[in-house]
């Protein structure tokens, strides 16, 4: 219902906008009308980086590398063959070039396709890297672009530029361009798809562990951003109708940077927001530098004045929110209408695995030695051990995380040692994290969806159009209902649409559970699921680890500290000290073994059989 | 803070004040007043302010500037001339300095049909296919080739290199036209060698150029990496002359470079303070600009400024009309009009054909040593 009253909102909103811009070679002056156009570019612009930075978290400072190529290869395109005969005065133009022409959308898909296939390029070798580095990576590939198109003079003219491009960038041109791109981002983004991305950004390896190969999802954001950050150079060309290398320097770059911090990094309607500011606020505050009289004070113009001003504003979007004007938050057209009150919040309540004298050194340090065990299915099996004997390196070996330095690991009769964590979860295995890792920023009902992504069959692309390929939004809602399903059988229901980080720290535990869940595994491994829990929750603990084994027949490995848990719990168990595997059995053999009881409380506890 | 910051907006708009009057002619200036280029803006604007606070009537009708920074920036420069034309409704425009902004703006103002004369953007694609852009200063291959014609014609000498900023048009293009015409005169260009705007380390190119044992090389460099070029070179013990172009015409030259540019060469507008025979113009000009910014001395930047004004004016004198397209027909027709760099003419391809002037640097001055006609 409120779906359908949003959609006919929508739809009313752009048919009144659509309509407006066609009044507006009437209503405005060309001047209102350049800078209306000037908007929707750095929408788009602002769009492509803010899915590169702010939604898929990749620091990059390479926009107006791509730019450059997208303006370039535009404008190479439109130009008449007569033009590019006058223009080349200083180095003949490659003869195959003159001759080169396509119409002007044409043209735009070419200049994002090329800058996209550039992004590409660079994509594959520098994803590797991150944060910082990813940064200072880009922005050099950004000023080799630059140097380029300087010193290949018959290809690109060189520093004299080009000039005389057709002015094909209309209002109407511009804004069509800036509602595809914007339909395509919003629907991406809406998809389980866009909750990966962000997945990404939030926690990189507990997207792994939810069978994401996360330098895919990077790669074909980057991409992506950079296919937006072609065409809006190449609008931005065919608008101006001259380029030249110096166009494109980092400060390109910043401006649309600029754009995405103010509007509220990973925030479309920030990006929106952002870039109507920014690009009517330059302009607007000209005015400071004209002499200006105030009763009998003359203040003479001051060229520079507005950039002042312009910059005491930034600085104090920062101060007052640093998170930008939107945050991380969308605009809905709920907003417009009361919100229903979320009232209850309830609390409900064969071998599988072997390993074969897995070792793992660290340099000289070994973690793992000679770890062989075998799990069988149905069973609940702990794995415990004092500080530091290697049993999170061990969840590590068999998630994926660490490859082994020697042995086998078996998981369903293959092989999956030296797998990443995305296939090992593909095997069918989840697990959940020592420290919590939840995508914080994302809703609960969100969380759990990323977990079905490798379950669902629809390809990337096709969530750019999903009213074309249907399939987007069946397996979307599919995969909503059975994420619902899960936060209904773990009680968490009633949280769907919080933020995932504004949990109370029980309900986060149960979260990366079912998250774990929804990658619908045959065998989960629980990283001290007890941790920080007071002895009424561990009761409460104990009976759900039960319940999930049974409701959806996993085995379950799990690291404990809390040995009544341990001991209730489990049907085996094994010991690791210092990474060698001293003991195992039943909880009753464990209790009563000399060496674990060594292991825990030191040599002599154990003869005064302290256990 | 949120109520504080509504008022002080509120100031704000309320400060906009829009004067609007039928009996002035209103010029647009656009302008580099801040960013990378400000340094030449900034000297051109005081040159048009100069003209305008001495004429200040044209045809017993009051003009009023409206001043515009284009922030050395290509889409600033678009905006600022769209804003003039349809805000600000002007009747022409000046500016400016930069070619890429010319190009720009002049793209603007083509389609809305406002004259614009161009202060010193020389390079040729500014004015090429455009009906309403005119320039005040001669082009980038015609003082190329004026480099070249005194370099072999009056200093007679044969063998020359040119050392260019490969990222800058108005070098690469100077470059290119010097070779072509030293060249067609018979001489030897024995090197040819590059450096990015930015660069402070020349010592390989210098050396190179040592090797090669030019007589001259050809710097179209722009002053801040001239200077050091200059300076690098005296410090390596080269023996080769240098010649310039206008981008080194800097006012305080001696102060900043020291010895290291004794002897040093450009070509500029036949305009210098240091002029001995200066004609009627360039003479009010000089004093009028004396008595206004006396710890200042003028340089060509400032020249132009002041004779695109004195081009509109006559223009608009002779058309008898301040209306945009008769203003047009008008600049079209100057010819041999008294300007402080020399006898203005507007050629068929809307550039000034005016004379080229020599400086050299003698003993610690700046001094005019003559003017050459370019063998194109």
């Amino acid at each position: 219902m409120r779906n359908v009253r949003n959609l006919i909102l929508t739809i009313i909103a752009v048919v009144l906008f659509a309509f407006f811009l066609d009044k507006a070679p009437e209503l405005l002056n060309g001047y209102w009308q350049r800078i209306l156009n000037l908007i929707a570019i750095n929408a788009i612009l602002a769009l492509s980086l803010n899915l590169i930075y702010g939604i898929t978290g990749m620091f990059s400072l390479g926009h107006a590398g791509f730019m450059a190529i997208g303006a370039y290869v535009s404008a190479l395109l439109v130009l008449s063959p007569a033009q590019k005969n006058s223009m080349w005065i200083l180095e003949d133009i490659y003869p195959w070039l003159l001759n080169v022409n396509a119409p002007f959308i044409v043209s735009l898909i070419i200049a994002g396709l090329v800058a996209a296939f550039f992004g590409l390029l660079v994509a594959l070798p520098v994803l590797r890297l991150g944060g910082d580095y990813l940064g200072i990576a880009t922005l050099g590939f950004a000023e080799i672009i630059r140097i380029l198109i300087t010193n290949t003079a018959r290809l690109t003219n060189g520093s004299l530029g080009l000039k005389g491009i057709p002015a094909y960038t209309t209002l109407f041109m511009s804004w069509s361009c800036l509602g595809i791109v914007l339909l395509c981002t919003v629907c991406m983004l809406r998809s389980n798809f866009g909750g990966v991305l962000r997945a990404v950004r939030d926690d990189e390896v507990a997207a792994k562990m939810m069978g994401i190969n996360t330098f895919k999802i990077k790669v074909i954001a980057f991409t992506l951003g950079c296919f937006g950050g072609g065409l809006g150079g190449a609008l931005m060309g065919n608008l101006i109708t001259t380029i030249d290398p110096r166009m494109f320097m980092i400060t390109q770059t910043y401006n649309v940077l600029m754009i995405i911090v103010v509007g509220g990094l990973g925030s479309v309607t920030g990006s929106l927001i952002g870039s109507v500011l920014v690009t009517t606020m330059l302009e607007w505050l000209r005015f400071v530098e004209n002499p200006i009289t105030i009763g009998s004070i003359n203040i003479p113009g001051i060229p520079g004045m507005r950039m002042v001003i312009f910059s005491l504003l930034l600085i104090m979007v920062i101060i007052f929110r640093r998170e930008g004007i939107m945050g991380m938050r969308e605009f809905s057209w709920n907003i417009f209408f009361p919100k229903k009150k979320i009232t209850d919040v309830g609390s409900k309540t064969e071998t599988v695995l072997e390993l074969e004298n897995v070792k793992l050194k660290f340099g000289g340090l070994s973690a793992i030695d000679n770890l062989s065990m075998k799990i069988k299915h149905w069973e609940i099996v702990g794995l415990i051990g004092p500080n530091g004997a290697g049993k999170t390196s061990a969840f590590n070996v068999i998630s994926g995380f660490y490859k082994p330095t020697s042995g086998t690991i078996k998981f369903l009769g293959k092989s999956i040692g030296g797998l990443s964590p995305d296939e090992v979860c593909k095997a069918g295995m989840s697990r959940t994290f020592q420290n919590i890792r939840l995508f914080g920023n994302q809703t609960v009902l969100q969380n759990v969806m990323i977990g079905s992504r490798i379950r669902q069959k629809y390809s990337w692309w096709m969530t750019l159009l999903p009213f074309v390929f249907t399939d987007v939004i069946k397996e979307d809602a599919e995969a909503r209902a059975q994420a619902m399903n899960l936060l209904d059988q773990l009680g968490l229901d009633a949280f769907a649409d919080e933020k995932a980080s504004s949990l109370p720290y029980g309900a986060q535990r149960r979260l990366e559970i079912a998250r774990a869940l929804a990658t619908r595994p045959r065998f989960l491994l629980l990283d001290e699921p007890a941790a920080g829990m007071n002895p009424q929750e561990s009761e409460e603990l104990m009976k759900f680890i039960r319940r999930l084994r049974d409701e959806f027949d996993l085995t379950i490995l799990l690291i404990e500290h809390d040995m009544k848990v341990v001991m209730n719990v489990c049907d085996y168990i094994h010991v690791l000290d210092q990474g060698v595997h001293i003991a195992e059995g039943t909880p009753a053999e464990i209790k009563a073994n000399p060496r674990v009881v060594e292991a825990y409380l030191g040599a002599g506890a154990a003869e005064g059989g302290a256990a | 803070m949120r109520k504080f910051l509504a008022a002080l907006m509120l100031v704000l708009m309320l400060c906009v004040v829009a004067s609007a009057d039928d009996d002035t002619i209103k010029v647009g200036v656009f302008n580099c007043l801040t960013g990378q280029n400000a340094f030449g803006g900034q000297l051109e604007l005081e040159g048009t302010q100069l003209a305008h606070t001495l004429n200040p009537t044209i045809l017993g009708k009051k003009v009023e500037l409206i001043i515009v920074d284009n922030k050395s920036d290509k889409v600033e420069a678009a905006n600022a001339v769209t804003r003039l034309i349809e805000n600000d409704k002007v009747n022409a425009i000046i500016g400016t300095y930069g070619s890429s902004l010319a190009m720009a703006g002049g793209e603007v103002a083509e389609k809305a049909g406002i004259p614009v004369i161009g202060t010193s953007c020389t390079n040729p694609l500014v004015t090429l296919d455009k009906k309403f852009y005119f320039r005040a200063c001669f082009i980038d291959p015609f003082q190329g080739a004026g480099a070249a014609t005194y370099a072999f014609r009056n200093l007679g000498l044969k063998r020359a290199a040119t050392l260019v900023d490969m990222s800058n048009d108005y070098s690469v293009g100077l470059g290119k036209f010097f070779r072509d015409s030293f060249k067609k005169m018979g001489g030897d260009i024995v090197a040819s060698l590059f450096y990015q705007s930015g660069d402070t380390d020349f010592t390989a190119q210098l050396t190179a150029l040592i090797d090669a044992k030019p007589d001259i090389v050809f710097l179209p460099a722009y002053f801040a990496e001239g200077a050091i070029v200059l300076k690098q070179a005296k410090e390596l013990g080269a023996a080769f002359k240098f010649i310039g172009a206008d981008a080194m015409d800097n006012p305080e030259i001696v102060t900043l470079g020291g010895e290291a540019v004794e002897g040093f060469m450009h070509t500029t507008f036949a305009y210098d303070p240091s002029m001995p025979e200066m004609n009627a113009t360039a003479k009010a000009f000089t004093e009028e600009w004396n008595k206004i910014h006396p710890d200042k001395a003028p340089n060509v930047n400032c020249a132009l400024g002041y004779d695109c004004y004195i081009m509109l004016k006559d223009a608009i004198e002779r058309a008898g009309s301040a209306e945009p397209a008769k203003i047009r027909d008008a600049l079209e027709t100057i010819k041999d009009l008294p300007t402080v760099t020399g006898m203005t003419t507007i050629n068929a391809t809307h550039d000034a054909e005016k004379d080229m002037g020599i400086v050299e640097i003698k003993g610690g001055k700046k001094t005019f040593v003559g003017i050459v006609v370019p063998e194109v």
